[in-house]
Order: C-alpha cells, then sequence, then structure tokens
C-alpha cells in the first residue's frame, strides 16, 4: 500500500478516518481504513464493483456506520454514538447514482426544501439561494418543470444543485454519471469541473478515468474493501504500482478508449 | 422528381437509460410535437409491454415495431416463437412494419423459408429486414445469402438499410446502396465517427461518412428514421432541427437533376 494517509503538511485535514472496519453481517466490507483529505482536495475513488468505494464515502456522512474506527469530518467527531450526525450532514452535500428528486415538487421546490427545514431559511430566501445554484448548473429555465420532465443529466445537475443549496463544505459524488447515456454524462461532468475549479472539496467515486486525469488531486484504488493504491493523476496512470491496479486500469482504460 | 420521404423517430434515439426512465410514451409525443411523421417503437426499451403497448397505439403515431431478436436463431433454425412474438407486438402496436435482423440464417441446410412466407401471408404487417451490427446478419454477403434464398422461395422482403452499421463491419456503405437499393423500404439513418478501439454513432452533420451520397443511391418516397443521439438542453428543439435537416436533405434531393 502506498502512503494510505498522505495529505500536504501543515493543514488539518478536513475528512480523517482512522482504522475504520466495517462488516455486513460476516462480511468485511472495509478493512484498515485511513485517510485524510485537505480542504478544497479533489479526490477520485475508482475500483472494481463491490471493492467499498461506495461505502467508503457514504460512512463520511454516516449514511453507514462503522463498527470499528474513528471518523472525523470539519473537526466533528462521526463515530461518537452518532450525537453529531445532524452537524455533519449540514456540511456535507451527496450527489448519487439515481437522482433521488421528489417526484411531486417542482425543480425549484426540490432545491428549496433542505435550506428551509433544516437551515430554516424563508421562503424567499431559499428561492432565491435555490436560482442562485440552478444558475450555476445552468438550467434555471427548469425550475418551474418536475423532474419526469428534465433529461438524467439535466436532473443530476439538479441534484448537484440541491446539495450546494445546503452550501456544504464537502461534497461527496457516488457515481454519478453511472446511471446517464454516454452524451449526457458530459453535461454533468462539465458541472463537476466547475464546482473543482472553485475549490470544492469533493469526493468522487467514478469510473470516468478522463475525469479523474484532468480534475483529481489524488486518485484513490480500492480493492476487496482496502486503500491499495493513491497517488495523483500523472503518476497513478503512469506508473500503478499494484497488479489490480493495473489490471483493474488495463480492463476500465480500453473498455472507455482513453 | 423525387418523392419526399417521411420523416420518422426511431425511439433509441433519446438514448437507452432516458427511454427506459421516461418510457416510449413520452419521447412518442415529443417527436410529434417536433413534427415527426411517427416512431419506430424499440423492443428492447419496454418496461412494461402489457400496458405500454396500448398506450402507445392509442397516440397513433407507432408506424414501425422494431424486435430485438434475430428471426433465425444461432442453429439457423428459423426462430418462431421470436416472430410470433415480434408480429403481436407490433400488431398491438398498430404497426404496419416489423424491422428484425436475420440473427442466425445460413446456419442449418433449411432455414425454413416456407414457413416464414406461411406465418407473413396471413399478417397486415410488414416484415422489413436490417441489416445489423453482427458479422451473421450485417454484412453485405450475408444479407446478399439471404435474399437470394428468399427470392428464390418467392418471399420478396423489403430491407431496413441502416446506412451507419456498414461501417461497424467494415463494409462500404455505397457499395451497399448500390446493391441493395431496389429491395430498400426503409432507411436508418445514422452518421457515424471512429474512435480509437470502434465507431460510435453521431448525428449526420458530424459524421465522416458519405451519407448524403447513400441517401441519393437509396430508393426516394421510403420513410428515414433518425437513429443517432438526440440530446440537448431542449429536446423538442433539438429533435426538431434535426428532422428539419433531413425534410431539407430531400427537398435538396428532390430538386436535384
Amino acid at each position: 500500500m502506498t502512503n494510505a494517509t498522505a495529505s500536504p503538511a501543515g493543514a488539518a485535514p478536513i475528512i480523517r478516518m482512522e482504522g475504520v472496519n466495517k462488516w455486513y453481517g460476516q462480511f468485511q466490507v472495509l478493512t484498515g481504513i485511513d485517510l485524510a483529505v485537505q480542504a478544497g482536495e479533489r479526490i477520485v475513488v475508482c475500483g472494481p464493483s463491490g471493492s467499498g468505494k461506495s461505502t467508503l464515502i457514504r460512512c463520511i456522512n454516516r449514511l453507514e456506520t462503522v463498527q470499528q474506527g474513528r471518523i472525523e469530518v470539519d473537526g466533528i467527531e462521526l463515530t461518537a454514538g452518532g450525537r453529531n450526525v445532524d452537524k455533519v450532514r449540514a456540511e456535507v452535500g451527496m450527489v448519487f447514482q439515481q437522482f433521488n428528486l421528489f417526484p411531486h415538487l417542482t425543480i425549484l421546490q426540490n432545491c428549496m426544501l433542505a435550506p428551509m427545514r433544516s437551515r430554516g431559511m424563508q421562503k424567499a430566501e431559499a428561492e432565491e439561494v435555490a436560482m442562485k445554484y440552478l444558475r450555476r448548473v445552468r438550467i434555471p429555465e427548469q425550475a418551474h418543470k418536475y423532474p419526469s420532465q428534465l433529461s438524467g443529466g439535466q436532473q443530476q445537475r439538479v441534484a448537484i444543485a440541491r446539495a450546494l443549496c445546503m452550501t456544504p463544505k464537502i461534497m461527496l459524488f457516488d457515481e454519478p454519471t453511472s446511471a446517464l447515456d454516454p452524451e449526457m454524462v458530459k453535461e454533468v461532468l462539465d458541472t463537476m469541473i466547475g464546482l473543482a475549479e472553485d475549490g470544492m472539496t469533493m469526493l468522487c467515486v467514478t469510473h470516468e478515468m478522463g475525469f479523474a486525469r484532468s480534475v483529481a488531486d489524488r486518485v484513490i484504488f480500492m480493492a476487496d474493501g482496502r486503500i491499495v493504491e493513491q497517488a495523483p493523476p500523472a503518476q497513478f496512470f503512469a506508473h500503478p504500482q499494484h497488479e489490480k491496479t493495473r489490471t483493474f486500469l488495463g480492463q476500465i482504460l480500453s473498455s472507455q478508449h482513453a | 422528381m423525387r418523392t419526399a420521404p417521411d420523416i420518422l423517430i426511431s425511439l433509441a434515439a433519446f438514448g437507452a437509460a432516458e427511454v427506459r426512465r421516461h418510457g416510449q410514451l413520452y419521447f412518442t409525443h415529443l417527436a410529434r410535437l417536433a413534427g415527426a411523421d411517427g416512431v419506430e417503437v424499440r423492443g428492447e426499451l419496454l418496461r412494461d409491454a402489457p400496458v405500454e403497448l396500448p398506450a402507445l397505439r392509442a397516440s397513433g403515431c407507432v408506424r414501425v415495431y422494431s424486435s430485438p431478436e434475430g428471426l433465425w436463431r444461432a442453429d439457423g433454425r428459423l426462430d418462431s416463437a421470436a416472430l410470433q412474438r415480434a408480429l403481436a407486438a407490433a400488431t398491438q402496436l398498430g404497426a404496419s412494419r416489423l424491422k428484425m435482423s436475420i440473427g442466425g440464417f445460413g446456419a442449418h441446410a433449411d432455414p425454413g423459408l416456407g414457413e416464414l412466407q406461411a406465418r407473413l401471408a396471413g399478417d397486415a404487417v410488414e416484415l422489413v429486414i436490417e441489416n445489423d451490427q453482427t458479422l451473421r446478419a450485417g454484412t453485405i454477403p450475408a444479407l446478399q445469402r439471404f435474399f437470394a434464398a428468399a427470392d428464390a422461395a418467392g418471399l420478396a422482403l423489403p430491407m431496413t438499410f441502416d446506412m451507419g452499421n456498414w461501417h461497424y463491419l467494415g463494409e462500404c456503405p455505397q457499395q451497399a446502396a448500390a446493391l441493395f437499393a431496389p429491395r430498400v423500404g426503409y432507411v436508418h439513418c445514422k452518421g457515424v465517427q471512429r474512435r480509437p478501439d470502434k465507431w460510435v454513432a453521431v448525428p449526420l452533420a458530424d459524421s465522416a461518412a458519405p451519407w448524403r451520397a447513400v441517401l441519393r443511391a437509396l430508393p426516394a418516397g421510403v420513410p428515414w428514421a433518425i437513429e443517432y443521439p438526440l440530446a440537448g438542453e431542449d429536446l423538442q428543439a433539438v429533435t426538431q432541427h434535426e428532422i428539419e435537416r433531413l425534410r431539407a436533405v430531400a427537398a435538396e434531393q428532390q430538386e436535384a437533376p
């Protein structure tokens, strides 16, 4: 394993995972995870299906609990009996493979809901914030439509805008493009690139290796519940250290004709 | 002067994930609003056929049903059950045409063309044979062998000419157009580009292939279907633009001497 806790010197990490182990029954899905993420860092997590990468990022906002180890997000201890879950979730936005928009609410209402309920915003302010982020993802004209009237790419951009409405410090993406047709992938990746350029701390589970090359500060490769290897993208793609990484990259890059 | 073709939309053009998410009826309405003359319903994209087929029929827009199954099984035997399923779906849809590929035709000495002829004889649905992207059912020689055998059996079947699929198999679409033009009854319009490891379908305007020459070589008046990706912020506007583009091409060809 290469340098699993690497982080720029001198700054406290915004996410810290130490000795994290997690089981589903008898099956250990995460093993000995040590990870430190600096504020503003862009991390891509990749690996074969079942390697634990989605579980890893879902632990960061406690969508998954862990049995052993310590997780700290923005200085808040997340593994302290679940007391701080709401505090952490207020700082961490998440975008899923399926967009999970409320079908009976308009796009605008979807974006206003959490700020009004969780942040106590008034309707006018929530609407202003929602429109700001819908403009940011370049679909303000869709505000009064319902999710079923939008394409998958547009719905995923709404999901990103909805997460941004909570002004999170960290954004987690769990395979955000894998439910999209190829023609829709670029519009979502472009939105994510925009966020990265603005300095958002991002952890993204994806097989989009072009995105990893051009946007990530660090690429983490997981297999069998462990962080097998991590490195800056230039090093990761040019000189993968582990045989499992080389096999994975060989398969994924040939399928993506990179 | 050439007759103007009807412009259809193969619903696969909207993307498999999108069509499965919204359903084919949604995109049928969109295609109609965009000015299409009809749609081709895709069997592989149906989510709940008993519910969707009657609703699609009620739209009055379905012209073609595309079955994802081959007419012949891998062992070369006629797949009567697949044909039966496809004809039934086409009938339920009110489609006048059923599009299928020949699948494993040629792998068995007796392809059962007589049985096929008998099955089609009493059916109002017209079978149109497509060149697909497989070696067995998409190359020029494979289609020539099939049509020769069908002709010899007295079975005159029209062809769906997919102008993009030839590229996937290294065939020349212009040569194919010259050979098959007399029997072409339906055209799939599809641009292509070569990526490092594969061909991909693209709008005609972005195509690396001589699609105008191919269209010119094919019979006038047969329906043209858009089967390249349709995507954009305003999908109806994108679709309308592509329909108008094809109508303009058809008009140019009508005016050509």
